[in-house]
Order: structure tokens, then C-alpha cells, then sequence
């Protein structure tokens, strides 16, 4: 899977979206989620299994200085 | 001394009639010039040229320091001026963030032009008195006020002898001694600096708006670069502005009623979701702490470390469960809702000459929490609090104080200055006692703080000539560019972020382009030309706000809610929108998302080649300290060893098995300088400059800016 233009080292088959969001640590309101250019709805990071060919996007927006 | 004795003492030195100039579309097009050097106090017409090239705020500030100073002005020269311009979008109330002023001088610290933005009232009340701006020249023979009463339409220059030097202290005199009543206070706004401002280089400027609630004059800063040691230098005091009361319309806008329907849309936003994003209206800028730990960024023992176990005792929550008070209205300007402006109410100070005393504190701002405590190894969010009174009353730039006092005390630390030279100081990192000792000698202009007081740049020449110091050590852990100190993000990781700070004007500000996240936690601009591209939109983009008086926050702080659907996320494409909307409502010109970068092209490659004007602003001139681009030392390398042994690997295709730490820190370092050069070809480029980080005259004829002046400049480097 590749994550952000990266290969994603630790994928396990079966993690979802919001597996990943616990594994990076983000505030979910701020953050986007695209699977294979495919913008991902909020109440589907749950639902959605990645696969090993994903090529997924987690852009966050956080604002700083 | 009671106020009303101490006015009696003011002698007046010059008198000013003039009728108030009311606003059209956001401009008065006066500037006023008060010179306390000879007591002359004359207005100015701006052309119509200058308003179309400079737009106003820190475009009127560049445009009118460049014709009061020369190529050998210094900071302290006669004819070294501070300007401050408002902007045209600045005193509306409809919208968040519209009421930031910019100041600009000959700064202490970088010896070329500074810019720093402030909230507070007083632009705003300078425009609703008739000015556009305000460019303060001379040097008085005694302390000095500058009254400007936008009412009377009155301005004078008086001796003020009794009055406090000291922030808190003399806005309140300032404020209480000009308000008829208690209700008149709020028409009120003063500039002071502090005693420290008269002792070191990295003096700030407070600009006060009066709190009805807590009943107080809240101060903002105005804090980098060293303007209020440039205001001391003057023997100015403070400069006090008068206002008629605030309306919604008194910028006299082209449609208000564009205005009113753009700031009711960002209302409703920040409403419905701040609470669930950024938190700004609980804890403002220092929501950025817990992120910061989380992604080994915030700075720790002087920007060695991206992290400490003990950060979670100045964490977000603690601020904000224990200290600031909640449910005020914490705006800095009317009609803001974002209303980051938090505050500390009733705290009662440990040390120094106010001991005992219960104040208001302004902050923290995340970089006071981050270069107060973190990066200095405290932890203690009532140190921090206190070193952030201290710094604001005394008139201190809590970014230069956090990372000057944050190497002077890895100096010591390394043995490279000891007690013998810091004056029995034990300048150990998380000493909080030192670290408080040393603000009040700043105050005093006594001991090893009149030193520390001098900012990076002169304490590395004192301990390499006077102290025998290895001076290439110095240049990789002094973080300081051009002379001012950088502000608190740990960048090692994140080479958008080194160009961020690198290629700034001024120097290392993080106001420019944050790119941290964007590029390191996001990897979404993985090549140099996309950073480079980042490096020039970001820039551009935040130079607008402050040609029009415009806060950033509410620009990216809070999002509309189908941001994530629109093209370019990381731009808010709808609130650039209303900025457009702004400009329309206010001006009644129509313009582009490309006219903006635009204009601020025009007063960005001005100020780059004013920078080049007094002897910086070259390709040499952006050169980082290695301490911010990577591991300077073992134990940096060896605490994130696996990091660093895998980049080795992966990017620079070294086998780091079998190396010493002292070697693979040199090919680190060789390889991190590289890409670093590798992006500077880059954004030179796309930023129209030459090799040597020239503007090239083919740029400036573009923008319209080949101005005589700014090409006999450019003509001897290209």
C-alpha cells in the first residue's frame, strides 16, 4: 500500500482507514482521505478495508504557525 | 504617582491641528510624519502610484523606510524610521481577524528592514483619525509621548518624565490619563515597549486595546526584529491614538453589504466547528503544543530534540483546565470570534520588581510555551507564564529571549561559557530560576543578560573572540539568520520547512510559509520544484495579508466544511474566496487569486532588493545553521538514531552498518546540505530570481517594479 507517495511498511491485510488515523495520531476533523484519488466520506474510515494496491492519501490540515 | 499629576508634568513640545480626513474605501491617503528629533509634525499626501504598487500596511511601511534611510542608515541612525500602516480591509468588524497593523524599521538585530505584525486597536484608530499610517523619525533629547487625538483632530509631542517605562504599567497610565471616563478607555489604544527594550536589541513594541470586561489594557506585540529597542532609542515612550468610536462602517466601504454577508458565513463556520478542529477561542495559538510533541517537533535544549517526557506538563490541556480564563471575549480586534487572544487573569507573580502583585497575562502564544519553556528544558507552566509577563511588560521578543537564552545555556552546558563569565548564573537547561534572573538584568541592562540581551548573531561573535570558542560550532547551534533568532519549530525533518524559514526577508519567522506538516507529515511535496512552488505561493499569499491588515489565523485555523471537496485543500479555496469579497466590498475592485499573489510579488521583491540595498538579501544570506537541517552532535544523532541509519539507507544510499556516529553524521550533513542548495536553485527560480537570489530586472519589469531606485540597486549584482 502506499501511503502519502510512500510505501507503507507496517500494512496488515484487513486495517481500515481509521486504523490508520489511530496509527498516525490525527485529529480526524482535520484531516482528508483520499483511496486511489477517490475522496473518502468521514462515516466510511470504519468500513473501508485497504488493500495491498491502495494508493492512499491522509492530507492534514493542520494550519501551525 | 497619580496619573493626573504625572500629565501635569508633560511639557508640550509641538502642537498639530488638522481635520480628520474621513475614510473612502478602507484609505484615508494621508500619512502622518511626526519627527521628535526637531518636534515637526507634518502629513503627507500618498500618491496614487504608491497606493497602486503598495497596496498599504507593510507595503506602505517598506515604500516610506526606503526614502527615510540610506544604504549606511543602522538602527540607531537619526533617520532611522518606524513605520506602521494598518492596511485597507483593517477596522472592519464584520469579519474575523481585521485589525492587524504592520510595523516596520531598520531592526537592531538584522541591521536591514523588519516587519512585524500586531493586533491590538491602534491602526485601525489611527485610520479612523484620518491616517493611513504613521512614520515616526529623529531622536527626541528627553522621554517623549506622542498623543494623536483623532477626535479633537489634535497631535501632540510631550515630555512625559513620571510616566512608567514598563508595558502594563504605562498602558494603563496612558489609557486611564486620556479617557475622560471609564466608557472613553475603549477609544483608546497606546504603544509602549519596556525597560528591557532600552538594554538589549530584540525590544518589542505592545499595542494595547482596552478589555471592558477585566477592565485592563491587554497588550499585543509587535515582536520581531527589535522594535522597541528602535522606539527607547528614540526616547519615545509611547504613542497614544484617540478614536471616535467604532462603527461597522467607517472604513466607508464600497459594499457593505458584501462585507456583512462574508463575515456572517466565517461566523456561523467558526461556531459550528472550532470547538472540533483547532480549539482556538479555549486555548489560541498554543493548541499547536500536543501536535508538536506528537510529531517530534516542538524544539527542546536549544532545537537538539523534537520532544522531552516532561512536554505533557505544558501541554494543552493543562493551559487550558488551569490557567486561561474561559468564556471572555478574547478578540483582539472587534468582531472577531475566533477570539484566540487568551488570557491568564489574577496571576500572581514569584520574582522580580512586581513580586506579590496580581496581573493579567496575554498568552502564551504557542511560541512563547515553546521557547520560554521547551526549548529552554522548562516544563513548569508557571515559569512560563511568568517569563511571558516579563517579557511583554519589559518589552521583550519572546522568540529572540526563548532561543538566545536556549543556546547561551547549551553553551554552557558544553563548557563553552561557565559561571565566571555568565556572572555565577547556573545556565543549565530547565533552570528556571536562571532563566528568570537573567530577564530581570535585561530590564536592569545589568549583567549576563545585557549579553544574552544582544541575540545570537553578537553572543557567538563575544564567545568565539572573547571566550576562545570553536566559531564553526557556533555557526551549527547558533539558530540565528540574519540575525534574528528562528522561531520555535524543529525542522530538521521537513526541507520545505528549512526553505520556510531560509528564504524569508526578514529572517527565520515562521509567518511566512509553514510548510511542516505539508511536507513532512503529509508528503505532498516530494519534489524541489513542488516545493519550490509551495516556497512561492505560501509566501506570496501571507505577504497579502499584511498589506491589508488581515490576521492569518482565520484564513487556515478553522475550515469550511466541504474544503476537503474542492481542488487545493491545503488553500481554502472558499476563504479566499471571501478575501476577494473583502477586497471588492471594501475597494470596489474586482480581482483574482493570481492578483493577490501578485501584489504581493510587487512588495516582496521590494523588500528583497531593500534587503539587498543594506548589504544582505544574497544567496549567502540565506544560509541555514545546520542545527536546524539536521544532527549536529552524537547524542542528537544517537537519540533518533534509527531514523537518521534509515534516511542513510533510503535516500542517500549509504550502508550505515559498520560507521561510526562521527561519520555518519558527515555524510548526512553533506548530503542535507546539498538538497538544500538543490532547493534554493529551485525556488530562486520559480520565485524569478537570479543564482545569487537577485531579482532580475525581466522579474520587476513584469511586476511593474523597476523603479530607478530598485534597479540601480539590482544592477550591481546581476
Amino acid at each position: 500500500m502506499i501511503l502519502n507517495n510512500e510505501k507503507f511498511k507496517n500494512f496488515e491485510e484487513g486495517i481500515t482507514i481509521e486504523d490508520l488515523i489511530q496509527y498516525k495520531n490525527f485529529n480526524r476533523n482535520l484531516i482528508i482521505v483520499k483511496i486511489n484519488g477517490k475522496l473518502i466520506n468521514k462515516n466510511d474510515y470504519n468500513k473501508r478495508k485497504l488493500k495491498q494496491d491502495d494508493k492512499v492519501e491522509i492530507h492534514y490540515l493542520l494550519a501551525g504557525g | 504617582m497619580e496619573n493626573k499629576e504625572m500629565r501635569n508634568k508633560h511639557k508640550i513640545l509641538m502642537e498639530y491641528k488638522y481635520e480628520p480626513k474621513s475614510l473612502k474605501h478602507g484609505y484615508t491617503d494621508k500619512m502622518l510624519y511626526v519627527n521628535v528629533g526637531d518636534n515637526r509634525i507634518e502629513e503627507k499626501d500618498i500618491p496614487e502610484e504608491v497606493k497602486e504598487k503598495f497596496i498599504g500596511g507593510k507595503g506602505y511601511g517598506m515604500r516610506y523606510l526606503w526614502d527615510a534611510v540610506n544604504p549606511d542608515t543602522k538602527w540607531d541612525s537619526e533617520e532611522n524610521e518606524i513605520v506602521m500602516s494598518a492596511g485597507p480591509i483593517a477596522g472592519i468588524t464584520q469579519y474575523p481577524g481585521t485589525g492587524k497593523t504592520l510595523v516596520c524599521s531598520i531592526s537592531p538585530m538584522t541591521d536591514i528592514p523588519i516587519d512585524s505584525n500586531v493586533g491590538g486597536y491602534v491602526g485601525p484608530y489611527l485610520k479612523f483619525s484620518g491616517w493611513d499610517g504613521l512614520e515616526i523619525q529623529g531622536k527626541a533629547k528627553e522621554d517623549v509621548i506622542i498623543v494623536i487625538d483623532g477626535i479633537e483632530g489634535k497631535i501632540t509631542i510631550e515630555t512625559a518624565p513620571e510616566e512608567s517605562v514598563d508595558g502594563h504599567l504605562l498602558g494603563e497610565q496612558l489609557t486611564e490619563m486620556y479617557a475622560k471616563d471609564e466608557h472613553e478607555k475603549r477609544q483608546i489604544s497606546v504603544i509602549t515597549a519596556g525597560t528591557a527594550a532600552e538594554h538589549t536589541r530584540m525590544g518589542i513594541l505592545n499595542f494595547s486595546f482596552y478589555d471592558i470586561r477585566r477592565k485592563v489594557a491587554r497588550l499585543k506585540q509587535a515582536g520581531r526584529g527589535g522594535l522597541g529597542t528602535v522606539l527607547r532609542n528614540k526616547k519615545v515612550k509611547g504613542v497614544v491614538v484617540k478614536s471616535k468610536p467604532v462603527k461597522g462602517d467607517l472604513n466607508n466601504p464600497f459594499d457593505q453589504s458584501i462585507i456583512n454577508k462574508t463575515g456572517i458565513k466565517l461566523h456561523k463556520e467558526i461556531a459550528n466547528h472550532d470547538h472540533e478542529q483547532n480549539n482556538m477561542h479555549k486555548i489560541g495559538t498554543a493548541a499547536l503544543i500536543d501536535t508538536m510533541i506528537e510529531f517530534d517537533l516542538l524544539p527542546v535544549h536549544n532545537f537538539q530534540y523534537g520532544t522531552h517526557k516532561d512536554a505533557v506538563k505544558m501541554g494543552n490541556k493543562v493551559f487550558i483546565n488551569k490557567y486561561l480564563t474561559q468564556g471572555m471575549v478574547d478578540g483582539c480586534w472587534y468582531g472577531c470570534s475566533l477570539a484566540c487572544a487568551k488570557a491568564v487573569d489574577d496571576f500572581e507573580l514569584k520574582t522580580g520588581p512586581y513580586k506579590g502583585h496580581k496581573v493579567v497575562i496575554d498568552g502564551p502564544e504557542y511560541e512563547n510555551a515553546a521557547g520560554l519553556g521547551a526549548n529552554c528544558g522548562i516544563f513548569n507552566p508557571e515559569t512560563i507564564l511568568e517569563l511571558n509577563f516579563y517579557c511583554d511588560t519589559y518589552g521583550i521578543d519572546t522568540i529572540s529571549y526563548g532561543t538566545s537564552t536556549a543556546f547561551a545555556m547549551e553553551c554552557f552546558e558544553r563548557g563553552i561559557i561557565n559561571k565566571e563569565i555568565t556572572g555565577g548564573l547556573e545556565l543549565k537547561f530547565g533552570n528556571e530560576e536562571a532563566s528568570l534572573e537573567l530577564i530581570h538584568q535585561m530590564s536592569k541592562g545589568e549583567g549576563f543578560g545585557k549579553v544574552v540581551g544582544q541575540g545570537i548573531h553578537r553572543m557567538k561573535k563575544i564567545f568565539a573572540e572573547e571566550h576562545g570558542a570553536d566559531p564553526d560550532f557556533l555557526f551549527d547551534i547558533g539558530t540565528e539568520q540574519k540575525g534574528l533568532e528562528y522561531a520555535e519549530y524543529v525542522c530538521k525533518e521537513s526541507l520545505a520547512q528549512q526553505g520556510g524559514f531560509g528564504f524569508t526577508n526578514k529572517g527565520p519567522q515562521h509567518d511566512e510559509a509553514w510548510l511542516i506538516v505539508m511536507d513532512m507529515v503529509n508528503n505532498q511535496i516530494p519534489t524541489f520544484e513542488d516545493k519550490a512552488e509551495a516556497l512561492h505561493y505560501y509566501p506570496m499569499f501571507r505577504t497579502w495579508f499584511g498589506l491589508l491588515g488581515l490576521c492569518k489565523l482565520p484564513w487556515n485555523d478553522i475550515v469550511p466544511e466541504g474544503n476537503a471537496k474542492t481542488d487545493e485543500p491545503a488553500k481554502i479555496p472558499e476563504h479566499v474566496q471571501n478575501y476577494l469579497d473583502l477586497y471588492y466590498g471594501i475597494t470596489g475592485k474586482t480581482i483574482t487569486p493570481e492578483d493577490m499573489v501578485r501584489q504581493s510579488e510587487k512588495v516582496y521583491n521590494f523588500q528583497r532588493v531593500f534587503n539587498i540595498r543594506m548589504g544582505k538579501g544574497l544567496r549567502a544570506n540565506d544560509k541555514s545553521p545546520y542545527r536546524m537541517m539536521g544532527p549536529v552532535t552524537k547524542e542528537e544523532y544517537e537519540s533518533r538514531q534509527e531514523r537518521y541509519d534509515s534516511q542513510l539507507k533510503e535516500k542517500v544510499g549509504v550502508d550505515p552498518e559498520g560507521k561510526s556516529t562521527e561519520e555518519k553524521i558527515k555524510i548526512l550533513r553533506e548530503y542535507r546540505y546539498d538538497q538544500y542548495e538543490q532547493l534554493t536553485d529551485a525556488v530562486y527560480k520559480r520565485r524569478g530570481w537570479s543564482n545569487n537570489g537577485v531579482p532580475t530586472k525581466e522579474k520587476l519589469q513584469d511586476l511593474g517594479m523597476d523603479l530607478p531606485e530598485v534597479l540601480e540597486v539590482i544592477e550591481k549584482h546581476l
